[in-house]
């Protein structure tokens, strides 16, 4: 039973940990800072982000560094060859345009997802069915929500707030009949949420392929989550001194005094280790499927040679060498040769 | 009484057993589940003097059933050192790295996991098999937590793991359609491989074959005076279907094109029916061409072997090309061949500014995609003859065929070589029936033997890795009466044989272009009764 349940106990379980004692450090901290406790909260954004930024700098210069050594994309469609043949301009693209278009589709819509189909019943018999396009699903409603999540935040940094803020706060309304009113996005999150964490448990294939770093950063998203409900659904955080305290981050202005909101320090405490965590963890797939040579690169092989600058030196078999182990019997058998025979 | 059948023959095989196949993972982590050979499952070591032919270090004897691999003494620095260079020297392998989020999406798309249901053959878990390993030795995260951080030390075990695994996967790319980042797999497998041969582990079906290359110019070994033989002969069964008697130049300077093809179509069944085919076409259209002996191989080895390997055995190819003095080359029906001459030749052994831009000199077309590369694809060549109509065809000649078209992977996936093909197929033959849409084009699945895996002794993973190819075959069959699955590639030629014979009995394999010498009409040919196997033809079945 333990030898089972410890793969998944190990990641789970350390996952969770984790996500506690997240909790637990900003829950101890605050009340031991008194008044002073927006000062933790800048502290923590103002850092987390410094880390954000200086670590993920750093790592995508480090991929820069190393060279693509072969250009490798990934033809989904007809190549560019022969006038009678048309090719596939988002498949298999040739031109910056149509990488371009091809990058939007596969990274922005999440094509490849999409095209998960589930396995034709004539060939299936016998052969694994797959989920068909649930995770395309799940993983739209997941970014797209986060996406905008994060832009509605920006109202709480920025004074005025931008028109395109409003616009999409207007929008992005599930009802009216509660005060304050509850977007879709608020609903969505979570779902797609549970989803993404129901599926890794669910399903054997993907438990067995989980780990902790698979469930901690969902784990720690649902807190975040939680908390931000909680915060305007039902506790009622004060917002106007939110954004004051972020105000004095972004402006400098004096930070007046506030109603102390301990869900308002773990949900910015959590939102600093997501920073942190970030550009060391696999949610480097954001920066890295920009760089990915698969989806980025133009069917331009043949037209336009790829410089690998660490094409390595090797030795070959020269012709010279060639012939000389087979003159003999290429002469016998009238095949043409460089050099005559030695003593002829 | 019967031979009893061995495990290197497919009827060894229960259809039934192959097809009861359990996708529930075994308990507990993959980390600590060991690996464990069966007969039938795994490739035959490769042998020390191949790599002694290559120069290549550490050649030893050693069996995947023994315990002990005698491993050289400091393995566990030259595999370190050998990820390290490969992680400094690629952008892509540092970013397929780090990118993939375990989502599964690729999982049920590989032939080898959609065939076994071995956990290990889901594409995510094959990477993890070297992601774990550069976790240990290359984070922090993986380096202090441990298991805890997916990582996991080095030992033997993971050696063996790597041999079973990376020689289970044929590099098609099929599960990179499906990953939202573009992760091609192959690039694990071949970093695998590339770290296995340095501690001299490969598997001899791949090195016997580029130690050939290295040392004869063809895969087989074939030598200078057996290439013309077989060429000759192939020249006289052309005769003797069309009373024609063709020229086969070979080696021949001042030849406008050099030809070069796999070696696989010069000896075996079914390839050289489209060696034939080659011949047929380019003497009627009096084409100015030669073949080669020194680079008498388009298919590469060396792919399936290392990244260096590959360079010195592709060399060739544009060095004779050289010192022939042509102006462009001619590929002929291959699948990892143009894998490497699309993505990778010019790159490693160009530039070719020797070269002209390859133009046909029947219909004065340019073809402005390669003129970099110099070398088109002879489908692409045909193809072009058939849109400016230039060949006279009699399509009833194949009107026994009843054909669907199976796209090879390396073409497909990693050139997008798919209607020019189809084009060509549908002026030759009058009937032909696509498979399911999910199996073919960008989605087409695997033949189970390609990437060096073609051998009889792990047959067993063949068969399971061509269910999925051998199953829709059989529904063509089934629902269209298709009796023909015609391919580009000389690995599928010889593969797929056996996948349809085994799953869909009654489809035989046949190549593109020995249709296509079938149906063309040629200037004072005999009046023909048969094809190119010496089947009666307009209704031999």
């Amino acid at each position: 039973m333990f030898r089972a349940g410890r793969h998944l106990f190990l990641h789970l379980g350390g996952a969770l940990g984790a996500v506690v004692l997240a909790c637990a450090v900003p829950a101890l901290m605050a009340p031991l800072l008194g008044a002073r406790w927006p000062l933790l909260v800048l502290a923590v954004a103002a850092l987390s982000f410094l880390a954000f930024a200086a670590t993920l700098v750093w790592k995508i210069l480090r991929w820069m560094r190393a060279p693509v050594p072969f250009r490798i994309p990934l033809t989904l469609g007809q190549q560019k060859s022969i006038a009678s043949v048309s090719h596939s301009r988002s498949g298999t693209p040739h031109a910056l345009g149509e990488v371009l278009w091809r990058m939007f589709l596969d990274i922005v819509l999440f094509r490849p997802l999409f095209r998960a189909t589930p396995t034709a019943p004539a060939t299936a018999r016998g052969l694994s069915h797959g989920m068909g396009r649930s995770l395309w699903f799940i993983a739209v409603a997941f970014h797209a929500s986060l996406l905008i999540i994060l832009v509605r935040h920006l109202r709480l940094i920025l004074d005025p707030v931008p028109a395109f803020v409003a616009l999409l706060e207007r929008f992005d309304v599930a009802t009216e009949m509660v005060l304050p009113k509850v977007h879709i996005t608020s609903l969505l999150f979570p779902l797609a949420l549970a989803l993404l964490f129901g599926r890794r448990l669910l399903l054997m294939r993907v438990r067995y392929i989980s780990l902790a770093a698979d469930y901690f950063p969902l784990l720690l998203l649902s807190v975040i989550a939680t908390t931000g409900i909680v915060m305007r659904h039902f506790v009622r955080t004060d917002l106007a001194s939110v954004k004051k305290i972020a105000m004095w981050l972004v402006y400098w202005a004096p930070v007046l005094a506030v109603r102390p909101d301990p869900w308002l320090v773990v949900h910015v405490f959590l939102v600093g280790v997501l920073f942190v965590y970030f550009p060391l963890s696999k949610l480097m797939h954001l920066p890295g499927v920009l760089l990915s040579p698969t989806l980025t690169m133009s069917n331009n092989n043949r037209e336009r040679r790829h410089i690998n600058p660490r094409n390595p030196d090797v030795v070959t078999m020269h012709y010279t060498d060639y012939e000389d182990v087979f003159r003999e019997r290429m002469i016998e058998a009238g095949l043409p040769v460089e050099k005559a025979p030695e003593g002829k | 009484m019967a031979a009893p059948r061995k495990p290197d023959q497919p009827e060894f095989y229960e259809r039934s057993v192959l097809e009861r196949i359990d996708y529930t993972p075994p308990q507990g982590s993959w980390i600590r589940n060991p690996v464990s050979f069966q007969i039938g499952g795994f490739l035959h070591p490769a042998k020390a003097k191949n790599l002694e032919i290559l120069d290549l270090p550490n050649g030893h004897a050693w069996s995947p059933l023994d315990e002990d691999w005698h491993l050289p003494a400091d393995w566990e620095k030259i595999v370190l050192d050998g990820l390290r260079e490969r992680l400094e020297s690629s952008r892509t392998l540092r970013v397929f790295m780090e990118t993939c989020v375990r989502c599964g999406a690729c999982a049920e798309k590989c032939p080898f996991y959609m065939g076994s249901g071995d956990p290990r053959n889901m594409p995510v878990l094959r990477a993890e098999l070297i992601r774990s390993i550069y976790r240990r030795y290359f984070t922090v995260t993986g380096r202090v937590l441990g298991e805890l951080a997916g990582a996991r030390a080095l030992t033997p075990e993971v050696i063996k793991e790597w041999f079973k695994y990376f020689f289970q996967c044929t590099e098609c790319r099929r599960c990179a359609v499906f990953c939202p980042y573009g992760i091609d797999t192959a690039e694990f497998t071949m970093l695998g491989r590339d770290l296995l041969l340095r501690l001299g582990l490969s598997a001899n079906w791949v090195m016997e074959p580029a130690a050939n290359c290295y040392r004869t110019g063809n895969h087989l070994g074939i030598q200078p005076q057996g290439v013309k033989d077989s060429l000759e002969f192939l020249a006289g069964e052309l005769e003797e279907v069309t009373g024609i008697r063709v020229d086969v130049p070979i080696n021949r300077k001042g030849a406008d094109i050099l030809f070069v093809t796999p070696s696989g179509d010069l000896m075996a069944e079914p390839g050289v029916y489209t060696a034939m085919g080659y011949l047929a076409l380019f003497h009627e259209l009096g084409l100015n061409y030669t073949f080669s002996t020194y680079a008498s191989e388009g298919g590469n080895f060396g792919l399936f072997a290392s990244p260096e390997l590959m360079k010195r055995l592709n060399a060739k190819i544009y060095a004779e090309a050289k010192r022939l003095g042509v102006k462009w080359i001619l590929g002929g029906e291959c699948g990892h061949m143009w894998r490497v001459v699309h993505q990778y030749m010019d790159t490693m052994n160009g530039p070719s500014d020797f070269l002209d831009v390859p133009t046909s000199p029947i219909t004065g077309t340019r073809f402005e995609h390669a003129r970099g590369t110099k070398m088109i694809h002879i489908a692409e060549f045909t193809a072009d003859l058939l849109a400016h109509g230039r060949l006279k065809l009699d399509p009833s000649r194949n009107s026994a065929v009843r054909a669907t078209f199976h796209d090879s992977c390396n073409p497909a996936r990693s050139m997008g070589l798919l209607e020019e093909p189809r084009a060509v197929l549908r002026s030759v033959c009058r009937e032909f029936y696509e498979m399911p849409e999910d199996t073919i084009r960008e989605r087409t699945l695997c033949c189970g033997g390609g990437a060096g895996l073609g051998a009889d002794e792990n047959m067993e993973v063949r068969l399971r890795a061509g269910m999925g190819r051998g199953k829709a075959v059989a529904h063509v069959r089934d629902t269209h009466a298709v009796n023909t699955l015609v391919t580009i590639c000389a690995i599928d030629r010889a593969t797929l044989t056996t996948v349809c014979d085994y799953w869909a009995k009654g489809v035989h394999v046949a190549g593109l272009h020995e249709l296509v010498g079938n149906a063309l009409v040629m200037k004072g040919e005999k009046p023909r009764t048969e094809n190119f196997r010496h089947e009666p033809i307009g209704g031999g079945e």
